[in-house]
């Protein structure tokens, strides 16, 4: 017997369901080995199936030693973020502190609506961070509240490695009689 | 006539050494479909795939001796195939410009580099792997590498067993794809 160079075919074409059972190894030996050869003399179903039965072919070698990669997109990319987030935290309080050590003395007292002072802006400073991870990286974004007025980071690191940051601080304003700066989300949120 | 190989690999009986005939022959039918779709694709006359995948068959059957059997077989095989397309190809190129018949005539450098080849295909589809989900790697690894059965990788993974075929499915799909279109990698 020999294979047909015209590629007969004469037994029905498998559907894809009955390839994918092969594959599995779900089905009996002598089936899988009948279905293999149809698929192999058959121009149709190579076209079809062929990719297929390649990589059912080289799978073994691909699957060797892909065993040990890290669950990458579980862990690498939350501990990245979280690391990004601290590490702007950080850089953005401390530029905050040192711009309000050197202003405080121009910042005006808390302002008083009625007998009602701020009472909870006047020592306090207030940080509210977001990051966002997509297709393009990962960005951060801090928004600041204090009694010395508001400000705000962005910080955007892309997956090439190239790393943006934008800082902006807006000038003290005169704060709400409730005490809100209405820059700030967070104070807003009070 | 030139023996059908596959039906011969399917008639041996099932014998216990890696380096058995029988052994052999099982792996040959079981590869044979990938190995006429990368003729396929290797070839550019549709018609020749027939003959270089005998052709293709009966070299591996001859040089089963020389098979490493601590090694995946499939990219041996592929080795084989796409040496004995080029083959095919340079012999039709020789009859077009010389207007004789010859006999193909193999030839014996390039192995190497084929064989290059095929490692350096297999290492790019083992980083596409990479970008496939935890999961649809960790089920395509155990099938593959650590040969379990979808029940046990079903049970072992505690998920139901359609998913689990879902997962490899998915997996052949994606890679498929990526074998056929290098550049569409995510």
């Amino acid at each position: 017997m020999s294979l047909s160079t015209t590629g007969t075919n004469a037994d029905a074409c498998p559907d894809p369901d009955a390839v994918d059972a092969v594959l599995d190894r779900t089905t009996s030996e002598a089936a899988g080995i009948e279905l293999r050869r149809h698929v192999a003399r058959c121009p149709e179903c190579r076209d079809r199936f062929g990719g297929l039965f390649e990589i059912d072919s080289l799978a073994p070698a691909i699957a060797r030693g892909a065993g040990a990669l890290p669950r990458r997109l579980e862990w690498r990319r939350p501990l990245l973020a979280a690391a990004t987030v601290a590490a702007a935290t950080v850089l953005f309080l401390s530029r905050s502190r040192e711009e309000h050590s050197t202003r405080v003395a121009d910042v005006p007292p808390p302002p008083v609506a009625g007998d009602v002072a701020a009472p909870h802006l006047v020592s306090s400073r207030s940080v509210e961070a977001e990051f966002v991870i997509d297709a393009a990286g990962i960005r951060t974004s801090i928004r600041h509240a204090g009694d010395g007025g508001s400000g705000s980071l962005e910080y955007a690191r892309t997956r090439s490695g190239r790393t943006d940051l934008c800082w902006s601080r807006r000038t003290p304003r005169p704060i709400e009689a409730s005490g809100a700066d209405v820059d700030s989300p967070l104070e807003k949120s009070r | 006539m030139i023996p059908d190989m596959t039906k011969e690999a399917a008639d041996l009986p099932r014998a216990e050494g890696p380096g058995d005939p029988g052994r052999f022959g099982n792996l040959l039918a079981q590869h044979a479909p990938g190995l006429a779709a990368v003729l396929r694709r290797v070839l550019k006359r549709a018609d020749r795939v027939d003959d270089a995948l005998q052709q293709a068959l009966l070299q591996a059957w001859t040089a089963r001796g020389s098979y490493d059997a601590t090694r995946p077989f499939g990219p041996w095989l592929r080795t084989i195939a796409i040496r004995v397309a080029r083959d095919h190809e340079r012999a039709d190129a020789r009859r077009r410009d010389r207007g004789t018949t010859t006999d193909d005539v193999v030839d014996p450098a390039g192995a190497h580099e084929v064989a290059a080849e095929v490692e350096d295909e297999v290492a790019r589809l083992r980083r596409e792997l990479a970008h496939l989900s935890y999961m649809t790697r960790r089920v395509f690894t155990m099938f593959y590498d650590e040969e379990r059965p979808i029940a046990a990788i079903a049970a072992a993974l505690e998920l139901p067993i359609n998913t689990v075929k879902t997962h490899l499915h998915r997996a052949r799909l994606e890679l498929a794809r990526r074998l056929r279109d290098p550049g569409t990698g995510a």
